[in-house]
C-alpha cells in the first residue's frame, strides 16, 4: 500500500567518484520518497550532495561519478540500471528537468519552437500542427506574452526570467509526472524569482506534478516545499515537514543553519554562525560528519554514525534523538 | 558626525557603455550608435566609519559605481572627492597613495585570486606594490598577522587558492584588501557566491574587521536580508539610478519609493507557504530605458507626470527619494510591522 503511494522512491542511493589515488563517496546512504503532487525541497550547502542526488535520478550523473549503491524506483519500477536508450525514453517524458542557468538549458542556435516541438514529437505521438499547437499552449501556460509569435524567437531575445519560462516549458512538454528542478531560481532577481516560484507551485497543483526542488535557498524551500530534506556531507540528516525543519529544527546542524539566515526586522549585531566548513569528501568525519561543529557533541557522536531517528514531526540522524539512550543523556534542545 | 566631511562624495555620476552596431552598420545602413546608461547621474555621500549600501536588481549599475569609485572604470561624467582629493578626473592616473587607501573585495572569490601564487604572495601583493615593505622579513611577518586576522592560520600562507574553500577564499581577499592598511572598502556582493552558514561568517568577520581598524564600506548587494544586517545606511537603485537613500531602519521601516516596496515585497519569506505576492514586469532593457521615471511602467501610482518627467532626489521626511507620487502626497508612507 505505502509502496505504491511514492511516485518516486530513492532507497539507500550511494554515489561514488574514483579518484586518482582513492574511491570518494558524494552520496551516502540517501533515502526518499516523493509523492504525486507532492514539493519535496532538498537543501544543503554547495558539496552536500544534492545535485548529485538529482542528477543521478535523471540519469545524467557524468561520469567518473557513479552510483554505487542502492535503487532508484519511479513508480515502482527501477530506474537507476536501465541502459542509456531506455532512460533517454524516460527523461523527457516522464522525468522532466530545470537547471540553474536556463541560457545553457537552451540550444542558442533554434527558436524556442523548434525545440520545444522536437520535444514534443520526441515524446509523444503528435503531427507537426498539433505539436505547435501544444508549443504554444505551453508557452502561454507558463506566462509567455504573444506566445504565437515569441515561438519563433531565438533564446537571446528573451530576458532571464522569460528564459527560465522557456526552459519550465520544455520540462512540462511530455506531461511528465516529475519534475527535479535544481536551483530553479537561483540565478534570477528576486522580484523575478517569486513569479517562477508561483508558477512552478501553480503546474504542480494544476497537473499533479511531484517536484524534487533542490536549492540552497531556505526562502524559496519555505515557500514551495511541502516536505524537505537536508543534506550535509553527502547524507541527509533531517527530513520533515517544510514548516518543521523552518519553525523548530531538530538536527543542530539544521538549527545553525536556520540561524545563520540573515533576516530583515530585530537585532542587526551579529549573525549566529556555524563555525568551521563542511568536510571535503576525502576528510569526512567518522560517526556523526556534523560532530566536530556540532554545539551538542557528546561521546557517542564521533564513534557511531547515527541513522535518520524519529524526531517530533520528522526523523533526525542525530543520537540526541534515540529512544533507546538513557534520558540524562539527552540534551534540551533549545 | 554631521559636522564632520565625508570621506567620499560623489556627484553626479555617469558611465555609458558603448553599444553601438559596427561602424559599417552605422554608414552603410545608418543604424545610430546606442549607449547603455549603466549609471545615469548617482549622487550619493559616505561618511567615515559608516557601511554604506547600494541595493538593487542586477543590471541597475550598483557594481559599476563600486568599480568607478575604485578606479576600476573611468566614469563618463560627474564627480568624486575622496578626503578632499579629486579623484573623479577622467584621463589621469590616480596617485598611489590615494589609491592605496580604497580596496576592493569581489564577489568570486575562485575568479579573484591568481591559481598559481601562493596565498602569502597574494597578501603581499599590494605591500610591494605600493613599496610599503620591502625587508622579506617583515613582509612575512605582515602577511602572518593579516592572515591570523581574518581567521586563518599563518602556515596557510604557504598554501595555493585551491587548497581553500569559497569561504576562506573570500578571507583571502579581504587580507588582501586589508594589507596596505585602507581606510575605505568596496565589496562587490562580497557573500553572494558563499553559503549561508559561511556568509554569516564573513558578514561577522567584516563587522569585526571594521570596528578594529575603523573602516568604511561601501557595500554592494542584491540581498536585502544582508544589506539589512550590515549597512547604516542604503541607497536603492533603479536602472543606473538611486531611487531611494535612507538610514537602513527607515528604509526597512518606512520604505517611501514604489520600487523600494516592490523589492520589500518580493523577499522570500521564512514562514511556510506565507506566500509573496508576485509582482509583474521585470526591469527594461537599459539602452532604451523608458521616459519620465524608469519605474513607471512597473509602478502602479504612475500617472501621466510619471511618464513624462524625470523625478529627481528629494528630500521627503528623513529621507530622500526620487518620486512624483511621493513628492505629491500621492502615496501614503507605508509603515510595515518589521
Amino acid at each position: 500500500m505505502i509502496a505504491n503511494e511514492a511516485l518516486l522512491r530513492v532507497e539507500n542511493l550511494r554515489i561514488e567518484v574514483p579518484t586518482r589515488h582513492e574511491v570518494l563517496t558524494a552520496v551516502d546512504d540517501v533515502s526518499f520518497t516523493i509523492a504525486p503532487g507532492e514539493v519535496l525541497g532538498v537543501v544543503g550547502e554547495s558539496g552536500a550532495g544534492k545535485s548529485l542526488t538529482g542528477a543521478a535520478i535523471i540519469g545524467l550523473l557524468e561520469p567518473p561519478l557513479r552510483i554505487a549503491g542502492g535503487r532508484i524506483l519511479l513508480d515502482g519500477r527501477r530506474i537507476d540500471d536501465l541502459p542509456y536508450g531506455a532512460m533517454r525514453r524516460i527523461r523527457g517524458k516522464e522525468i522532466g528537468a530545470i537547471f540553474q542557468d536556463p541560457l545553457t538549458s537552451l540550444n542558442p542556435l533554434y527558436r524556442v519552437g523548434q525545440q520545444l516541438i522536437e520535444t514534443i514529437r520526441t515524446h509523444l505521438d503528435l503531427g507537426p500542427g498539433a505539436a505547435r499547437e501544444r508549443a504554444v499552449a505551453l508557452l502561454r501556460e507558463v506566462g509567455i506574452a504573444g506566445a504565437e509569435q515569441r515561438i519563433d524567437h531565438y533564446p537571446h531575445q528573451f530576458s532571464g526570467g522569460m528564459r527560465q519560462r522557456v526552459v519550465i516549458a520544455l520540462a512540462l512538454a511530455a506531461n511528465p509526472r516529475l519534475i527535479v528542478a535544481d536551483e530553479p531560481t537561483t540565478a534570477l532577481d528576486v522580484s523575478i524569482q517569486a513569479q517562477i516560484i508561483a508558477l512552478l507551485k501553480r503546474l504542480c497543483l494544476d497537473h499533479g506534478t511531484a517536484i524534487m526542488l533542490v536549492t540552497h535557498d531556505m526562502g524559496v524551500i519555505a515557500e514551495t516545499a511541502d516536505r524537505v530534506a537536508v543534506m550535509y556531507a553527502g547524507r541527509i540528516v533531517e527530513i520533515g515537514p517544510a514548516r518543521t525543519i523552518i519553525a523548530e529544527p531538530h538536527h543542530p546542524y539544521t538549527v545553525g543553519l536556520m540561524q545563520s539566515i540573515p533576516r530583515i526586522g530585530g537585532e542587526r549585531e551579529r549573525l549566529r554562525q556555524i563555525d568551521g566548513a563542511m568536510p571535503r569528501l576525502n576528510a569526512i568525519p567518522t560517526g556523526c560528519p556534523f560532530h566536530p561543529r556540532c554545539p551538542e557533541v557528546f561521546e557517542r557522536c564521533p564513534r557511531e554514525r547515527p541513522d535518520l531517528l524519529a524526531a517530533p514531526g520528522g526523523e533526525a540522524a542525530c543520537w540526541h534523538y534515540d529512544r533507546a539512550m538513557a534520558p540524562s543523556d539527552r540534551a534540551v534542545h533549545g | 558626525m554631521a559636522e564632520a566631511a565625508p570621506l567620499l562624495e560623489v556627484d553626479g555620476l555617469k558611465r555609458y557603455f558603448d553599444a553601438s552596431p559596427s561602424a559599417f552598420e552605422r554608414l552603410v545602413q545608418g543604424k545610430p550608435r546606442l549607449w547603455v546608461k549603466a549609471l545615469d547621474g548617482v549622487s550619493f555621500t559616505i561618511n567615515r566609519g559608516e557601511t554604506f549600501s547600494l541595493v538593487g536588481e542586477s543590471g541597475c549599475g550598483k557594481s559599476t559605481a563600486a568599480r568607478c569609485i575604485v578606479g576600476l572604470y573611468p566614469p563618463s561624467a560627474g564627480a568624486m572627492v575622496f578626503d578632499g582629493i579629486d579623484i573623479g578626473s577622467r584621463g589621469r592616473r590616480r596617485p598611489a597613495p590615494v589609491q592605496r587607501r580604497m580596496q576592493m573585495i569581489f564577489q568570486d572569490p575562485y575568479a579573484s585570486l591568481d591559481p598559481r601564487w601562493r596565498v602569502r604572495r597574494i597578501i603581499a601583493e599590494p605591500l610591494v606594490t605600493h613599496g610599503l615593505l620591502s625587508d622579506k622579513a617583515a613582509l612575512r611577518g605582515r602577511v602572518s598577522e593579516l592572515l591570523q586576522q581574518v581567521g586563518l592560520s599563518p602556515a596557510d600562507g604557504d598554501k595555493y587558492p585551491h587548497e581553500f574553500s569559497g569561504g576562506q577564499r573570500q578571507r583571502i581577499s579581504i587580507a588582501r584588501a586589508l594589507a596596505a592598511r585602507p581606510e575605505f572598502l568596496v565589496c562587490d556582493e562580497p557573500t553572494s557566491a558563499l553559503d549561508v552558514s559561511v556568509q554569516a561568517q564573513i558578514l561577522n568577520l567584516m563587522k569585526d574587521l571594521q570596528r578594529q581598524f575603523g573602516l568604511t564600506y561601501l557595500f554592494i548587494s542584491h540581498n536585502l536580508a544582508v544589506i539589512y544586517q550590515i549597512s547604516d545606511r542604503v541607497g536603492v537603485m533603479y536602472l543606473g539610478r538611486l531611487v531611494e537613500v535612507a538610514a537602513a531602519d527607515e528604509l526597512f521601516a518606512r520604505p517611501r519609493h514604489p520600487y523600494t516596496r516592490l523589492l520589500l515585497e518580493t523577499i522570500p519569506r521564512l514562514d511556510p507557504h506565507g506566500q509573496r505576492e508576485p509582482v509583474a514586469g521585470e526591469v527594461p532593457n537599459p539602452i532604451d530605458p523608458p521616459p519620465g521615471c524608469a519605474f513607471h511602467p512597473r509602478c502602479p501610482f504612475a500617472n501621466e507626470r510619471c511618464r513624462r518627467e524625470r523625478p529627481e532626489l528629494i528630500e521627503a521626511d528623513g529621507a530622500l527619494v526620487a518620486c512624483h507620487a511621493v513628492a505629491e502626497g500621492r502615496l501614503a508612507t507605508d509603515p510595515r510591522g518589521a
